[in-house]
């Protein structure tokens, strides 16, 4: 009823305003209505008023009264309110165009068939229904985001599914606002997940409802999956490292398959293994040598199982740089020793390592093995970081700080923190604490913890590896694949350099048992800045070689030997530096290259000349141009598009201002697919988990049509300030009626009519 | 691979840290204290080893031999004066942490293995056990270094070469040149000398029975690199002994220090 009187809900009086329009004519008006109750009062109260005083009171008040109200609504009265109002904008569909969407696992229809026969603009079915109710645009998304044209069929042929990316353009659009709300058909397996979180609040924050239609089975009958393989992206020849599969599967619990890696097309390894219960992953650590430099292909792929409809993701593709020249290693002594000789011998069938090495034999005097020529270390101990940088790791032995003085050290330290070269400490009676380090520089960047002094102390202890180290890629002593047992065996080692404690950032590979109780540091390590450091405080391992009790054809020695050397030389790198991600990268996917160049010294090189060229599987050389990063010296960015599948090698050539030619290559591997179809079932909880966040909804792909209710309810509104006019309210024109017709009645009640 | 030695003093000063010349009236000195007091020797079943990075490590084999009733046995010639005078100089010259006492170890004692050095004598009598060669073929495979010394003519050439034919089958002795590093680990020595005995020392010819010319020869493992060197028709032993003795000429005393210390040094290296 009230309502009715005033045109409005009563709330919206509460919590409005009243506002009065004051034009140039309302003032005159108001003037002449002033002037009319003026002339009223006079006629209701002068001379020819009536007779009676109560008529006179009552007439005049109605007819003020009267006048009133129209002045009332001369002045237009409007009630001034913020409201929510409905916007009626458009509708986008976000549409998965990638190679996912071919997987056929709804029922007998693949993905892409439902999609195509939903969502083709102008004559899909759901399409047509939005088409009707809301202004409709289409995008559709894979590695890049287009629109969508009406008529134009889907290719399914994208080799990624970057919804961040998608997400991001809507959000960003200019007329986001706009938006009545977002559909996404998708199966959910999508890449760049971290970055979805940020795409969704970016929508949320335009106001934008994402309603998703999950396109796709959540859980496949049969299925296996190499789902991650970690493999170092750069080795040295003849490394023996370990290869870090995880596998997963659906529905073959316990069966037993073979994971066959092939390096360059031809099977290294094949390891049997049974498949846990569903939902488990299968993490596995595969043994693998690289004996040939170059570029290689490494498959990690598991046969087809019985049942399985999805065999894209049964294989996962590395590139490896077996790096061809050997890492140089300078091993330096304070007096002459048999671990000079041993070591050399230890390392000398190893192509990998070329070890100089630099002994003092008197006062004054040092004798050099291994140099490459004259002039190499002519001064003994490296004089300058460009003579020592030259190393990829240093052994430092019985040396004793009066000889190694604060200078060398911080050059040792700089040496691996910033060139990322190897140290190893090896122990001795001028090494360690022994050898006056207790406070210097080399105490505070070696893994362990030295002893506040020197201490008179000998023992010859039994080695084991440290719990849980038996099978650490260092203790790879035997064969590359087999975890080393024949500790018991091994002879004792004289330690004079009495170590207990690690630092807590270092790895303890080797303990020794004096018979203490407590043990003895033999060999850890740890990294320091971009390099490794690693002590070794044994004064006598050439007796793993030399023992009676160890026979000759034992390989103990020499494989610690060699996999100690290769562990802290093997992260230093070259001046110039090449890093390529990803390692396996899809057809059509946009490379990210980085170039480093160095000087001698290893700082950042400004003035160097630098080409790029990939070479690509056709055997076609095309340059690249590097830009200058503008944030850091040296660095320099680049991208490449694939156009082929295959092995890409990438080749950088630095030439200094010294004149001095460096290259640095690496490589990586393009194919079809990518990863695209790994982790593809539908991952329904993830796209429901985007929807709700933006107060939209996720629906399957069996209820794909309440998608268009659920836009409905949930259009999106704007904040709109409305002045609503009063001037036509029933009862303004009720009261005015009202007030004439009493008046009226009045009149000719008194016979004044 | 190019092998150098350098000399951080600079190149107008001597290649060393003291001139053996310089040293020679030091180590008289020194020599004569040691033979003023009595040998601690400690050859016959003690053992040692971890102390010091380097040993001198003498190698006994056989019983008898020529001459044995005279002298004891072949093995033991010039024991341990030879061993320990050597070792004064070996200490004093270079900076090798070396025990300062004898070290004597039956060939084919598993002991022996704890020790890279071995130093062997008097080999026109040596006469291995099928044990022994084994166990001397596998020392040196493993990375043993033995030096031969003291032992003169043809009968008793042809008795070293039958010897090693029993520890390695397959392998020729051959010629060290003198490029070779062990002439240059530490003192450039750029001739052989022919060093007599004590008593032959003093004058006359240096040789003895028919081995008027020095050699020195090795056998070589598949890397190239020396296992065992012998010194035919020279007497190293006694230019260490008699370094002490007034007459005997320095010039024989210096090259035998001077090739000795090379050998510990190579074979410390190598």
């Amino acid at each position: 009823m009230l309502e009715f009187a005033f045109k409005y809900p009563a709330d919206l009086f509460t919590r409005g305003t009243l506002e009065m329009q004051w034009p140039f004519v309302t003032y005159l008006a108001v003037v002449l209505v002033i002037g009319l109750l003026a002339a009223i009062t006079l006629g209701y109260f002068g001379a020819r008023s009536p007779r009676r005083r109560r008529d006179r009171l009552g007439l005049w008040a109605l007819r003020t009264s009267l006048l009133a109200l129209l002045l009332f609504v001369l002045l237009d009265p409007r009630l001034v309110v913020e409201t929510d109002d409905p916007v009626r904008g458009h509708v986008t569909v976000l549409i998965d165009d990638s190679m996912s969407m071919r997987i056929r696992d709804l029922g007998d229809v693949a993905r892409s068939e439902f999609v195509t026969g939903a969502f083709t603009p102008g004559s899909g079915s759901l399409a047509s229904a939005l088409e009707s109710r809301f202004d409709t645009r289409y995008l559709k998304f894979s590695g890049s985001v287009e629109p969508l044209a009406p008529g134009e069929v889907l290719s399914f042929a994208g080799s990624r599914s970057d919804l961040a990316r998608a997400l991001q353009r809507v959000a960003r659009a200019p007329d986001a606002s706009a938006l009545a709300a977002v559909v996404l058909v998708t199966d959910g397996a999508v890449e760049n997940a971290g970055e979805l979180d940020d795409a969704v609040r970016a929508l949320k924050a335009s106001g934008v409802t994402l309603h998703a239609i999950g396109v796709g089975s959540a859980r496949l009958e049969a299925d296996i999956e190499v789902a991650e393989v970690r493999l170092p992206r750069t080795v040295l020849r003849g490394d023996a490292v370990e290869a870090e599969v995880m596998l997963t599967h659906r529905g073959l619990a316990g069966q037993s398959v073979t994971l066959i890696v092939e390096e360059e097309s031809a099977i290294v390894k094949e390891q049997s293994l049974t498949l846990p219960a569903d939902d488990r992953p299968l993490s596995l650590r595969v043994p693998l040598e690289f004996s040939q430099p170059g570029p290689r292909r490494i498959v990690f792929r598991i046969a087809p199982q019985p049942g399985e409809i999805l065999l894209e993701n049964n294989a996962a593709h590395r590139a490896v740089d077996v790096r061809g020249d050997p890492v140089r290693i300078l091993h330096i002594e304070g007096e002459p020793r048999f671990e000079v000789k041993f070591l050399r011998r230890a390392v000398a069938a190893d192509d990998a390592i070329r070890l100089v090495s630099l002994v003092r034999t008197a006062e004054n005097k040092y004798y050099r093995l291994g140099v490459d020529d004259a002039d190499e270390l002519a001064e003994g101990l490296p004089v300058s970081e460009e003579a020592l940088f030259r190393y990829d790791a240093v052994v430092l032995g019985s040396i004793g700080n009066e000889l190694l003085d604060e200078a060398l050290q911080s050059r040792l330290r700089e040496f691996v923190s910033r060139r990322g070269g190897g140290l190893v400490l090896l122990g001795g009676r001028r090494a360690f604490a022994e050898g006056g380090y207790s406070e210097s520089t080399l105490a505070g960047i070696a893994p362990v913890v030295l002893p506040a002094a020197a201490s008179v102390y000998r023992a010859q202890v039994p080695v084991r590896p440290s719990a849980n180290r038996a099978g650490d890629p260092l203790l790879r002593l035997a064969k590359a694949d087999q975890v080393y047992a024949a500790w018991e065996q091994l002879p004792p080692l004289t330690v004079v350099n009495p170590i207990r404690r690690s630092k807590p950032g270092a790895t303890t590979v080797l303990e020794g048992d004096d018979g203490s109780g407590d043990p003895l540091v033999i060999l850890a390590w740890q990294r320091y800045g971009r390099g490794t450091v690693a002590a070794f405080p044994v004064r006598d391992s050439w007796r793993w070689q030399m023992h009676a009790d160890v026979p000759l054809e034992d390989e103990t020695h020499e494989r610690l030997w060699r996999n100690l050397l290769r562990h802290v030389a093997r992260p230093a790198g070259s001046r110039a530096q090449l890093k390529v991600e990803p390692a396996e990268a899809a057809l059509g996917e946009s490379i990210s290259i980085e170039a480093q160049t160095l000087d001698s010294r290893f700082l950042p090189l400004t003035d160097a000349n630098l080409t790029l060229q990939v070479t690509t599987p056709l055997g076609e050389v095309e340059n690249i141009v590097l830009q200058r990063a503008i944030n850091k010296d040296g660095l320099h960015h680049a991208d490449f598009v694939t156009r082929e599948i295959g092995r890409h090698e990438f080749r950088l050539k630095l030439e200094g201002p010294d004149g001095e030619a460096i290259e640095a290559g690496t490589s990586i591997e393009v194919t079809g697919a990518g990863r695209e179809f790994h982790s593809s079932e539908l991952d329904a909880p993830r796209l429901s988990r985007l929807a709700e966040h933006t107060g939209g909804r996720f629906f399957p792909a069996a209820d794909a049509a309440e998608v268009i209710k659920a836009i409905d309810d949930t259009t999106a509104t704007v904040r709109v300030e409305k002045r609503l006019p009063l001037r036509d309210a029933p009862a303004l024109l009720i009261a005015l009626i009202a007030l004439a017709c009493i008046e009226w009645a009045w009149r000719r009640k008194r016979g004044m009519a | 691979m190019h092998l150098f030695i350098c000399d951080t003093r600079g190149s107008a000063s001597p290649r060393y840290g003291m001139s053996v010349r310089a040293a020679g009236a030091w180590l008289l000195a020194a020599l004569a204290l040691i033979l003023a007091s009595p040998s601690p020797s400690l050859a016959n079943g003690e053992l040692r080893g971890g102390e010091h990075e380097f040993y001198f490590t003498r190698g006994i084999y056989g019983e008898g031999g020529v001459g044995a009733a005279d002298w004891g046995p072949r093995w033991a010639v010039d024991f341990p004066k030879a061993d320990e005078q050597f070792l004064v100089a070996l200490r004093r010259l270079t900076v090798v942490d070396a025990f300062d006492k004898d070290n004597a170890i039956g060939i084919g004692e598993a002991k022996l293995r704890d020790f890279p050095f071995l130093y062997v004598l008097e080999v026109g009598s040596l006469s291995l056990t099928e044990a022994q060669a084994q166990a001397l073929r596998e020392y040196l495979l493993a990375g043993g270094f033995m030096v031969i010394d003291d032992f003169w003519g043809t009968w008793a050439w042809q008795n070293l070469e039958q010897e090693m034919r029993l520890v390695f089958p397959n392998r020729t002795i051959v010629d060290v040149p003198l490029d070779h590093p062990v002439f240059h680990a530490f003192y450039d020595v750029t001739e052989i000398l022919q060093v007599p005995n004590v008593h032959q020392a003093a004058g006359g010819p240096t040789w003895e029975y028919d081995g008027r010319v020095p050699h020195v020869r090795g056998i070589f493992d598949d890397e190239g690199r020396l296992m065992v060197l012998i010194n035919w028709n020279t007497d190293l032993g006694d230019a260490w002994e008699w370094a002490d003795l007034p007459s005997y000429p320095l010039r024989y005393s210096t090259y035998a220090f001077e090739i000795g210390i090379n050998f510990v040094i190579y074979g410390m290296s190598y």
